[in-house]
Formats: structure tokens, C-alpha cells, sequence
């Protein structure tokens, strides 16, 4: 295997691995059925980088725990922890992390946004949704990854704001999720951002 | 390119507050970057308090609702995230439901109260209007006693501009503490006083504006009436009275010192805890050093004896002349600026089968109501600018009624103990994300509230709930709602203006009020014609119309001695200046000020019990028991306790307690709040 299939198959890994993140925060996984979680876990075994990570094995072999039951109280974990309407245990804002009040909609959110404007693009409702939720983010590295030439962006992106609060995040999960599904994604995040960590400083950018 | 620029916007405060600041709101990219003080507010002069310059805080709060979700089972704490169609579709499909079921709409009930006390959040009250009869939260917790009161010596509610008080030589703030609660007034209190006019501050609390005032007199919670009577009697034993001004102006003069002569002195000194030398000082004030300003606060009122309190300081400024005269009057609350049509409440049914009006639910003793009316029994509760399970009392009682409920919407920006107990909560927006308009009930300023920022996630207006409700009713059912649908809000808030309030306002359509807010035209000193609203034109030291509502013709009297000896403490729910009752409770930086609930009671009381600062200790009554950590405090006496009612807690000691007063202006009698009696021991 030399040096440029390590890194093709690493792109596709993690273009496969931020999609999944991007439809798990916006809440398309909450009506998954069970068989497609099969499916899903099927997927998940198979990549690599994931499963050369101690947190990625981790994620994985709790979802291989998963039961029906441990499907129902999924739902309502992940609104505690991300969507409310309680106080929200882990917030999916950048912002909500850089400030005593915990706000969002702050200087974070503007420095994001310019981001996205830089690349022309903006967020549906602009005003109303924060920019720094962690599913556009998600969704603007998507896109600056399908492309070779925005790699600079994508990691000045990451080093300014992803990698920044996702720590805080995840750490956030860890202790407050309740639900098999929302922990192991909580760890597969984790992971996740260990390996592009490591993947931006063996870069060099 | 982010744009360099921001917009200015005009919005108003709608929480229940003396000020109703108008505010402006700075937007740059359609984010909220700031909020200041309107300089063109007569009143609050661009200045805000504390916690309206927190208001960003609140706006991007993330815990605000940003969705609409259901719940269940009902306080589960099982969240559904559901969209605004499923959320409309499920609640007008119970509406529907339950008018088949019973003939009627009598099983629909809405609990609305001062969360926002804008025109335009009467949407909900109008919606269900526009369905016919329905069941309603009647009646007031806050100034019900007071406001009958008033009506009964004058026959209408005015205030003083605020600049009057500079033309007083006496002022006297009783039961008010506007450091804490109505910081804008300082300024013209502070301004009095250079110009020379003394301050006197009558409390149970030694507040931050007693220690403001050149003379504070400490008296025992709800004996306002009785040392109104001590100095009532001494101007009359001195001829200190104003012969003319009650010969011309008032009525029952007579029949009032008849009254007052043969009570004891003795009796009223013991009653309010005073000497005689602190009522003359008083009646010399009014007497000879007028005109006399007074500003009753609320809590005085919220006894069982509070109208007769308001009535007795009314009749001590009328005995004395100190009314409708330049820096005069007795300030307590005012309606006359409320010149709205109010239209949004009367879109009734056009189909006259349908009943209009409203089945009332004592606001006060709602969870008794709740239960008391089964012909139907309510069973779906609409909840609006209101946290009721931590603001009523009898919770436990409340909480069992609100299981027979099968649907309690809440309307909400976060989730209150009461939005935790409803099937589902509809996200609102604030006064930063819709049009209003507000008006005081204290000064004589209108104000007009234009959006400045999309709304926070998926959150809507009450308006526009109401619209989309009545919208699915009648796809449903044709003409099952007559709230129009159709209107925008520029067209509800244009319907709410007549000839005749432009006048008064001095401009010609209401979109001068953005503008900069207008005065109404109303008088600068109140009753300055010395016409009075009342059936004898005058002030009524006799009311007939108390009277024949089984109350005293008179104001003035002693109080009838109901202290408990197993519940000898009088705890006192006095509000403090970061939050408004549980309003701005989760601001992280308003946390670290008082931490925790407190209770606050004299060193003396403290070492008689055995209690140590700071330690934990016992509260009860015949209605519950509560915990809570003790701190001294010298500005109370030794029978009185005090508490700032910003957490749920207090309530577990809280029944309804009639007051004497409240059921003719607001439809139910207050509560009597503050003649809560307790015990408290050691742990």
C-alpha cells in the first residue's frame, strides 16, 4: 500500500465518518429502525482508522450491545443532551463553550459564519439558528473536504473552531448521556477527533 | 462579507415592572449585539436595570425552547421533538374533540398572567374568545386589594407623573423599596431631596431605600391601617387637618371622625409598634409640611386587611389636603394611559348559538376551581406568560388537579416547573423577535416593540399561535374560530389605535411611535380637577359602594388580632432587583448572587432558637414544611422573616388567603401573600 492509497481510502473513511456525524446531530438517526442499525454497526466494523482507535472500538462494541430496547430512550437522550427542552447538558454550539454565560449567537458564531461566506455559502434562517451548531460545521467540512484545493481552509477551520470545543463536548456526553446509542456516538466522536488531530499534525498544517 | 453596519430598533421591557422601559436593540448580521436605555423615554430617560441590560443573555440563552416538543407520559421528562403542523394539528384536534364531547367549550381553560404584559400577547385570551364561552383564570395576585380600594375613594386609578414629586416638601415611600424594584424613580426621589423635600420611609424591612431616606419608621407587617389611624387621630386631637380642602373635596367627613374618636390609641401604637412622638412626626409632615407625596407599594396590600390598608393611607392624604395639588396624591398604580381598543380580545363567534364570556376560575384559588367546576370539568389548560406550579399556592392540591387535565400546552422560553408538567410546549419568541405594544401601569408613557432579529430557532408569537390555531379550526370546521387568521400584526396592532388615543398621543398613525415613545395626555398631578370618578364626585371617606359589598364604609382600622400562637412569625415575600418572581432565574452571572434561597431573621430571633448563620434550618406551617439556609439580618424585627420569592420553594407554605378586597375591579380578591404565618426551628 504506498503513501497516496493511505490517504484516499483515509479521505473516504472520513468523508464517511463526518456524514455520519452530520445525520446524527441533525436528528435523521432518531427514526433509524432497528434493522438499519444492523446495517450501520455492519459499516462502522469495517473502517479502519476507527477501528485502529482505542475510543472507535470502544463505540463500536456498544453498539454491538444494542438491543430494541436500548433503541427507545435514544430519542429522548439525545434531545436531553442536545435539543432540549430541558437546559441542554451537551451543547452542540461552539459558542455556548467560549463564553461565562454559555450564550450562543456569539463572536464564535460570526467567525464561523465568515467561514462559510468565504466559501459562499450560508445557513438556512441565518439569524435564527446559530451557524455554530455542530451540524453546519459538520456539513461546511464536508464540503471543504470534497475538494483538494480548500485543504488549507478545511484545516484552519478545524484548528479555529471544531477541534477547539469538541473535547469540552464530548466530555459532556461522557457524563451525562444515559442512552447505549448517544455514549457510543459520544466516543466515536471522540475518537474521530483524535485521528484527524493527529492526521492535521502529521500533515504539518 | 459580514456587513459593518447595525440597525437600531425599538423594543419595550413586558415584565410585570413599574418602568416598562423602552429599550433599544443594536443589530449587526442579524444578530443582537446589544440593548440600551431609550434616551427618548420620558420616564426611564435611556436608562435600564440591571436586568434589562442582561437582556442578550436572555435572548441566546441555550436553554431556551427552540422547538416545539411533546412529552410523554405528562412530567416524564420524555421529549419528542414534533413540528409546528403536528403540535397545531394535535391541539386543534382535542379542541374539537372535547366541544363534541360536552356541547361546549366550557373544558377548555386558559391561565395567562404578566409574563409579558404587551397588547398584542392577549392573542391567546382572543383566540379563545373567538371559540365562544370557555373557562378563564379571573382575578390578580398582585394588586387586586389596592386597585378596589383606590376605586372606592376615588372612582378611578391615576398616578403622578413622576417629575411631580420634586414639587413635594414631604415624601413618604411606604412599602415600596425602588432601589430594588423601581431603580428610575431614584432619580427623581434623589432630585426631590436636594431641592429640600424630607423622606420617609414606613416599612417592616429596613430596605436599601430606608437607608436612603432621612427617616425610616419600622412598623409590624400589615399595620399600615393601623398607624394611618394613630396619626389620623392625632391630627385630629391637634387641628392639623385641612378643614377646606375635606369641606369641598371629600365625603363622609363627619361619619369618619365619629368612627376614628372612640378608638384607642393605645391600641393602634401597640398594633403598628410605635410611640406617640413617631406619629406626631408623621402628622406634622402631612399637616404642615405639604404637599405631601406618597408611593404605596404592593405588598402592603397583600394582606388580609390590605384594601383597608390603601384606603386608610387615602384617607389620612384627603384629611390633610395633600390631593390634586402639585406634588401631592397617593401613588399606588394607573389605568387612564390604557387607551387601547383592545380589539384583539373581540373577535367573537358571528354564530350567536355560541355563548360568549367566560366561565372564571378564581386566579387565586385556582387549583379549588380547577376542581369545583364539573359541569363540564376543564380538561385542557392552555398556560401563557405564567409559571404556575411555582407561583401559585396550594401546589400539591394544583399539581393533583392537573391530572384529570388529557392536554396542558405551555407557551414558554424555557422550561419552567411548569412546562415540565405539560403534554406539550410551544417555543415563543421575545420582545426582540416580534411587534407589541406596552403601556405602565405606573408612569404615562406608550411604547411600541418592532422585531429586530429572526426568531430564536423555530419560536413563534403568541399572535402568530393564535392565527395558526385558528387557521386548522376552521379547516377543520368552517367558522369554528372567529380569531382572524388573516391579519398581520401590523393590522391587529392598527385596530388597537382610535381617533381619539392618536390625539392624546399627538401623532397621527402608530408608526410615529417608532419613532421615539409618547405621553398620553393625560394630567401631570393626578385628580388635579379634584374631580373624582366616585357617585359623590368626591373622595369617599364613607364608600356606600364598600358597603353594600360587605366591606367597612370605612378605610380606617384597627386590625383584628389573628397571630397564631403555634405560627408566630410573619414571613414577608419581598422581591429583590436581579430577577421578577422566576423570571431571569437562569442567568449564569445572576447565579452567583444569592446561590441559594435564604431566609432572613434578626440575630435576636436566631439566638432565642438556637439557629447559627448560615445553617439550615426548619420552616412550617399548617400547609408544609420547607428547608432552608437561615442568614441574620438586622433590618428586620424579631417576629418577622423575610424571603425573596424567586424559587419555588416558599410556595409549599402558601394557601389561598382571601384578601379583604379585589373582586370588583379584578374579578377575584387578592391573596394575602404577606400574612404568611410560620414557625421555623433548628434542625
Amino acid at each position: 500500500m504506498n503513501h497516496s492509497e493511505i490517504k484516499h481510502s483515509c479521505l473516504e473513511e472520513r468523508m464517511f465518518m463526518y456524514q455520519l456525524f452530520l445525520h446524527y446531530y441533525r436528528g435523521d438517526l432518531l427514526k433509524l429502525p432497528a434493522a438499519e442499525w444492523g446495517k450501520l454497526l455492519e459499516i462502522l466494523e469495517c473502517q479502519p482508522a476507527l477501528q485502529s482507535n482505542d475510543w472507535g472500538r470502544k463505540a463500536v462494541l456498544q453498539l454491538q450491545n444494542m438491543t430494541t430496547q436500548t433503541l427507545e430512550p435514544f430519542e429522548y437522550d439525545f434531545n436531553r443532551l442536545f435539543v432540549g427542552p430541558n437546559k441542554l447538558l451537551a451543547s452542540p454550539f461552539e459558542s455556548s463553550y467560549q463564553n461565562f454565560e454559555g450564550t450562543v449567537m456569539q463572536a464564535e458564531t460570526l467567525k464561523v459564519r465568515n467561514f462559510y461566506y468565504y466559501e459562499g455559502l450560508q445557513v438556512a434562517n441565518e439569524g435564527g439558528l446559530p451557524d455554530d451548531h455542530i451540524q453546519f460545521e459538520l456539513e461546511f467540512i464536508l464540503h471543504l473536504l470534497s475538494s483538494e484545493k480548500k485543504k488549507e481552509a478545511l484545516h484552519l477551520f478545524l484548528e479555529k473552531h471544531l477541534l477547539k470545543w469538541v473535547d469540552q463536548h464530548c466530555a459532556r456526553i461522557e457524563e451525562h448521556s444515559q442512552s447505549l446509542i448517544t455514549l457510543a456516538f459520544g466516543y466515536m466522536l471522540k475518537g474521530f477527533i483524535l485521528l484527524e488531530k493527529s492526521l492535521i499534525e502529521g500533515e504539518g498544517l | 462579507m459580514l456587513d459593518q453596519t447595525y440597525s437600531i430598533t425599538r423594543h419595550v421591557c413586558p415584565r410585570n415592572c413599574y418602568s416598562s422601559c423602552s429599550m433599544l436593540g443594536y443589530t449587526k448580521n442579524r444578530r443582537l449585539i446589544k440593548v440600551t436605555g431609550d434616551p427618548k423615554h420620558g420616564y426611564t430617560k435611556g436608562l435600564l436595570c440591571a436586568k434589562g441590560y442582561n437582556y442578550i443573555n436572555n435572548v441566546y440563552h441555550l436553554d431556551r425552547l427552540k422547538y416545539p416538543m411533546r412529552q410523554y407520559p405528562r412530567g416524564s421528562g420524555q421529549w419528542q421533538r414534533i413540528s409546528w403542523t403536528e403540535a397545531i394539528d394535535t391541539i386543534a384536534g382535542k379542541v374539537i374533540e372535547l366541544y363534541h364531547r360536552y356541547d361546549s367549550h366550557l373544558s377548555l381553560a386558559l391561565n395567562k398572567y404578566s409574563g409579558n404584559m404587551g397588547v398584542l400577547h392577549h392573542a391567546m385570551e382572543g383566540f379563545f374568545n373567538g371559540l365562544g364561552r370557555t373557562s378563564r383564570a379571573v382575578g390578580n395576585p398582585c394588586w387586586a386589594p389596592g386597585m378596589d380600594a383606590i376605586y372606592y375613594d376615588y372612582g378611578e386609578h391615576q398616578t403622578s407623573d413622576m417629575e411631580d414629586i420634586l414639587h413635594a416638601e414631604t415624601i413618604i415611600l411606604w412599602g415600596i423599596n425602588p432601589v430594588w424594584t423601581s431603580i428610575h424613580a431614584m432619580n427623581y426621589i434623589y432630585e426631590a431631596q436636594k431641592r429640600g423635600a424630607k423622606v420617609i420611609t414606613i416599612d417592616p424591612v429596613y430596605t436599601e431605600t430606608a437607608k436612603k431616606s432621612d427617616t425610616f419608621i419600622q412598623i409590624k407587617p400589615g399595620s399600615d391601617g393601623a398607624i394611618a389611624l394613630a396619626v389620623a387621630k392625632y391630627i385630629l386631637e391637634h387641628n392639623l387637618y385641612d378643614a377646606e380642602f375635606l369641606t369641598a373635596h371629600t365625603n363622609g367627613w363627619g361619619e369618619l371622625q365619629e368612627y376614628i374618636q372612640p378608638l384607642s390609641m393605645e391600641e393602634a401604637l401597640q398594633q403598628c409598634g410605635q410611640t406617640i412622638e413617631a406619629i406626631q412626626f408623621i402628622a406634622e409632615r402631612l399637616g404642615r409640611n405639604k404637599p405631601a407625596y406618597i408611593w404605596l407599594g404592593f405588598g402592603m396590600q397583600r394582606h388580609q386587611n390590605g384594601g383597608q390598608n390603601i384606603r386608610a393611607v387615602n384617607a389620612l392624604a384627603a384629611i390633610t389636603g395633600n390631593i390634586g395639588r402639585k406634588g401631592s396624591g397617593v401613588q399606588f398604580g394607573q389605568r387612564t394611559t390604557w387607551k387601547f381598543t383592545y380589539n384583539i380580545l373581540n373577535h367573537l363567534p358571528s354564530d350567536n348559538q355560541k355563548a360568549a364570556g367566560v366561565r372564571a376560575l378564581d386566579f387565586n384559588n385556582f387549583a379549588n376551581d380547577l376542581q369545583m367546576q364539573q359541569d363540564p370539568p376543564v380538561k385542557f389548560l392552555w398556560i401563557t406568560c405564567r409559571n404556575l406550579i411555582t407561583q401559585s399556592a396550594n401546589i400539591q392540591q394544583l399539581k393533583k388537579a392537573l391530572q384529570s387535565m388529557e392536554l396542558i400546552v405551555t407557551v414558554e422560553h424555557f422550561l419552567t416547573e411548569t412546562a415540565q408538567y405539560s403534554d406539550i410546549v410551544l417555543p415563543a419568541t421575545t420582545q426582540f423577535e416580534e411587534w407589541d405594544l406596552v403601556a405602565s401601569y405606573w408612569h404615562h408613557w406608550i411604547s411600541i416593540n418592532q422585531p429586530a432579529i429572526p426568531p430564536y430557532f423555530e419560536s413563534k408569537s403568541e399572535l402568530e399561535i393564535a392565527r395558526m390555531l385558528s387557521k386548522r379550526l376552521n379547516e377543520f370546521e368552517a367558522d369554528f374560530s372567529a380569531f382572524p387568521s388573516d391579519f398581520t400584526d401590523e393590522e391587529f396592532i392598527e385596530q388597537e389605535f382610535t381617533d381619539e388615543f392618536y390625539q392624546s398621543l399627538q401623532i397621527g398613525d402608530w408608526r410615529e411611535l417608532l419613532k421615539g415613545p409618547r405621553r398620553v395626555d393625560v394630567p401631570k398631578t393626578a385628580w388635579e380637577a379634584l374631580e373624582f370618578k366616585t357617585p359623590s364626585g368626591k373622595i369617599e371617606l364613607f364608600s356606600q359602594q364598600a358597603s353594600e359589598n360587605q366591606l367597612s364604609p370605612f378605610g380606617m382600622a384597627l386590625l383584628d388580632n389573628r397571630k397564631s400562637e403555634n405560627y408566630p412569625f410573619t414571613l414577608l415575600l419581598n422581591h429583590e432587583p436581579f430577577r421578577i418572581n422566576s423570571q431571569f432565574q437562569n442567568l449564569p452571572s445572576y447565579k452567583q448572587i444569592n446561590k441559594e434561597p435564604s431566609i432572613y431573621l434578626h440575630p435576636s430571633l436566631a439566638k432565642e432558637k438556637g439557629i447559627r448563620a448560615g445553617s439550615l434550618i426548619r420552616i412550617f406551617n399548617e400547609n408544609g414544611e420547607i428547608m432552608i439556609r437561615a442568614r441574620y439580618s438586622e433590618e428586620v424585627n424579631h417576629h418577622t422573616l423575610v424571603i425573596h420569592p424567586n424559587h419555588p420553594l416558599i410556595n409549599k407554605l402558601l394557601a389561598f388567603t382571601p384578601a379583604d378586597m379585589g373582586e370588583f375591579i379584578t374579578g377575584g380578591k387578592g391573596n394575602a401573600l404577606n400574612d404568611l404565618q410560620v414557625n421555623i426551628a433548628k434542625l
